[in-house]
């Protein structure tokens, strides 16, 4: 390095208890891929800066982590909605301006372009940095989604709302 | 003092060069420290908070280009 350095800009010698609101949970509502896109930029964020992240899907946000199809025994509504929605972190459409899909190619193209992480970058980094995930069971239910059909090598519970309000424990809650 | 690592963290964008300068971090003994050059623009408020919340001393370069070059270390 040859620029000449300032004095140190953080406090030393390190705080020694944790900052306040360590602890977000993210409620993700959302299947779109915008809104996916902020909500784990935000939880990554989070996470590499010591935060204790949660993320809990519920309704279009659990659409995100169906990647797969499986053979068990559907009724025609759910069979149904497994073909309309669209899966997995490559399917989601854009909030607005997706005009089928030309829409969300160009943001991605201009997305790789200028070095920001794709939605499934975001979705592989958020596994690896101890990001807990939580599913609402009651959406598997309704949209008729095997647990076999969900991003494979994926740690998550299957719970309810008592589990996500524990896990949050008093701390700030994203819904999104 | 051994020779700083430096991590190359230029052209990428928010939040990957905290999050990869936090990997690279947690790879680090303590005491040695790292190197790092970014031109993400959000980098350099984003650098400073990161640094304050995980108690890590930071130092940065005098501004000069659109580069972002400082030096954080683990105590």
């Amino acid at each position: 390095m040859t620029a000449p350095l300032h004095q140190p800009l953080c406090p030393f010698p390190a705080p020694t208890a944790a900052p306040a609101g360590s602890r977000l949970t993210f409620i993700v509502f959302s299947g779109e891929m915008d809104r996916l896109q902020a909500a784990f930029t935000l939880a990554t964020g989070a996470a590499a800066c010591g935060i204790d992240v949660t993320m809990f899907f519920t309704f279009w946000g659990v659409t995100l982590l169906k990647t797969g199809t499986s053979n068990a025994k559907k009724s025609l509504v759910e069979r149904l909605l497994g073909r309309l929605l669209p899966p997995g972190p490559d399917g989601a459409p854009l909030s607005r301006l997706h005009m089928g899909g030309l829409g969300r190619a160009l943001m991605t193209r201009q997305m790789r372009s200028k070095g920001i992480p794709a939605l499934s970058e975001l979705v592989a980094i958020a596994r690896e940095s101890g990001i807990h995930f939580g599913i609402c069971e009651s959406t598997m239910q309704m949209m008729g989604i095997d647990r076999s059909e969900l991003m494979a090598d994926i740690d998550f519970d299957l719970c309810g709302v008592a589990h996500v309000w524990d896990q949050s424990n008093g701390g700030q809650v994203v819904f999104i | 003092m051994d020779t700083p690592q430096t991590l190359d963290l230029r052209g990428i964008r928010c939040p990957l060069p905290i999050v990869r300068l936090n990997n690279q971090m947690k790879l680090t003994p303590p005491g040695q420290p790292l190197e790092f050059i970014a031109d993400d623009p959000a980098f350099l408020l984003d650098v400073q908070a990161w640094a304050r919340r995980l108690g890590y001393p930071l130092t940065l370069a005098s501004p000069g280009g659109p580069d972002i070059r400082g030096t954080v270390c683990r105590p």
